[in-house]
């Protein structure tokens, strides 16, 4: 009998699981051939496994990121798609470059049923299970009892079904497998209706991130930010940007990140779902980190120090201060990230090293004596009234910075000379 | 003055006597720090420095105007005087500052301060504290009182150096 024609290089990794277009993207790391059904993948690897150090190699990396999505499946390798499913037995099978088809020959009768099509097999499952129990009755035991069949007598037998089960198994017909476009978004939905609090969505939270990480590392994509939106029982839909200080694919840096973001949300109705979305991304670069100068991983950590203090405390309360031209002190710089570079100063001799914010009230009396300092005008858009501020000094030497709003008629403490 | 900061690290508790102006007097001993010459040792290139408050900030314009390089000044608000405590822990942990100042509106449990010390004597940070009230020394490296002695030279404060145990 004739051995199928092997195309050259071509091998494929199968293997099953339910959900698998997360599982897919993640793949893309492995090969840019990926064809999915639904549920199963196919990779076509024969064309980067040199690249990639080698079949045992990938299967590896197969089997980290798979882990990633907490599912266990069997991996198939072999030289043909067609047949890939006939040999998912449970266990992982790599069969070496062209004995394919000696192994298939080898596999009980039954596992006919899936040889084929895999965007028709589903469909033709039912009809093959039944011949391929005929197939049995009749007294034959492996593939290669159907295989050694004339195609008269497969003909007269097992009619048209059987001609096409015949060519399948002997590599006549091949597959033409459509290749996986993903989704243009990363975007994955937690069902929170069941969880009880915040710790059990922070729980719920590690397996999604490990996914979005292998989705961006398929894409060869870091992110840079994230879309929340919570959608409550009420009907209302809360959405929060969450900001990276760098572009990370980390899946633990995210966790710590929307740890933060989370203790800092409130929300007021029972929460139904949390989608989470990569609003922004950029290519992956690996670190260049110097041999000689730790300066880089310094900054990093910042980054992430950084980061999940604004994501605790808020992006305008952490951060870099960057003067900005503004008559009013407290609008007269922006905490940044990252930091900013050099900057211009303007004067402001008379104005104290610490403000406090916001401004508090404050009732003057006889004990302070006042020197005027300035009168700020406000941003013609706030429609707020100028400001005159003073120094206010009691006998003990103690120097207030503070100020008359003439619109509200109140004193104000706004800074200290302390 | 800021000689006295060269290799002390730990808490540094800063009080004013009426008329002093610690801030002013901290921000003077950074500055000098940074701009020392020959360098000091650990003032790295990439060396940072974190004021940390829930009452309210530094006035950048202020510290530009006394040449402090802003892209090393990391400015933290929260929102309650626990938080300033506990972002200060953090701070020190990162072993990112060298000069973290921390002005809370209100002491912390001891234990969280204890906590406190002990990480800013291994990491070999400074951390300059500004209470609203003194707070009990003996957890403190140094208890500084500021002091004017002349009241319309704030330029000059005269320190007085409280014994710790």
């Amino acid at each position: 009998m004739k051995t199928a024609p092997t195309i050259p290089n071509q091998r494929f990794l199968y293997f099953q699981a339910s959900n698998p277009g997360a599982i897919s993207e993640a793949c893309f790391s492995l090969t840019p051939k990926v064809s999915v059904f639904p549920s199963e993948v196919f990779l076509e690897i024969g064309c980067t496994e040199k690249s990639l150090g080698g079949e045992t190699k990938v299967l590896f990396n197969a089997h980290r990121l798979i882990d990633a999505f907490q599912v266990k499946p069997s991996l198939v390798v072999t030289d043909r798609p067609e047949w890939a499913r006939a040999f998912a037995c449970g266990t992982d099978l790599i069969i070496p470059p062209g004995k394919s088809q000696e192994r298939l020959l080898a596999l009980p009768i039954e596992r006919l049923t899936f040889c084929g099509d895999p965007t028709t097999s589903e469909d033709e499952e039912k009809e093959r299970a039944k011949l391929t129990l005929f197939m049995r009755r009749v007294g034959m035991r492996t593939i290669s009892d159907f295989s050694g069949l004339s195609p008269i007598a497969i003909n007269r037998r097992f009619g048209r079904a059987g001609i096409l089960l015949h060519e399948w198994v002997l590599g006549k017909r091949e597959v033409v497998m459509p290749l996986f476009n993903p989704p243009e978004r990363i975007r994955e939905v937690i069902d929170t209706e069941e969880m009880s609090g915040v710790e059990a969505l922070l729980t719920s939270l590690e397996p999604v991130l490990l996914r979005i990480s292998a989705r961006l590392y398929g894409r060869k994509l870091s992110a840079k930010s994230f879309l929340l939106s919570f959608s409550l029982e009420s009907k209302e839909s809360i959405s929060k940007k969450l900001t990276l200080t760098e572009p990370k694919q980390d899946a633990a840096f995210f966790h710590r990140v929307f740890k933060e973001c989370l203790a800092s949300t409130t929300w007021g109705a029972p929460l139904q779902s949390l989608t989470i979305e990569v609003s922004e991304s950029e290519p992956y670069r690996m670190g260049q980190l110097s041999l000689f100068s730790d300066a880089e991983t310094k900054f990093s950590d910042l980054a992430e120090y950084v980061g999940r203090l604004r994501a605790r405390l808020g992006e305008e309360n952490v951060g870099f201060p960057a003067i900005h031209a503004s008559y009013l002190p407290e609008f007269s710089w922006k905490n940044i990230w990252p930091p900013p570079r050099l900057q211009e100063s303007y004067p402001s001799s008379s104005r104290p090293l610490f403000l406090f914010s916001p401004p508090k009230k404050w009732t003057p009396s006889s004990e302070w004596a006042f020197q005027i300092s300035e009168t700020v005008a406000a941003e013609w858009w706030d429609g707020a009234a100028p400001r005159k501020y003073f120094i206010a000094k009691n006998r003990g030497g103690e120097r207030m910075w503070v100020f008359y709003d003439t619109k509200a008629r109140e004193w104000f403490l706004h800074g200290s000379f302390d | 003055m800021s000689s006295n900061f060269n290799g002390l690290s730990g808490l540094i508790q800063l009080n004013n006597h009426p008329g002093g102006s610690r801030t002013h007097f901290a921000v003077s001993c950074l500055n000098a720090f940074i701009q020392a010459d020959p360098p000091s040792p650990t003032s790295a290139e990439n060396g940072y420095f974190v004021f940390i408050s829930d009452e309210g900030s530094l006035y950048p314009p202020a510290l530009l105007e006394r040449k402090v390089p802003l892209q090393r000044v990391l400015l933290i608000k929260t929102k309650q005087a626990i938080e300033t405590w506990t972002a200060a822990i953090e701070a020190v942990q990162t072993g990112l500052f060298s000069w973290i100042f921390l002005r809370p509106s209100q002491a912390c449990p001891q234990g969280q301060m204890r906590k406190l010390q002990l990480l800013a004597e291994k990491t070999k940070a400074r951390v300059l504290v500004f209470p609203s009230q003194k707070l009990p020394h003996w957890m403190f490296k140094a208890n500084l009182e500021i002091k004017h002695e002349d009241s319309t030279d704030y330029s000059k404060p005269t320190v007085s150096l409280l014994p710790s145990i």
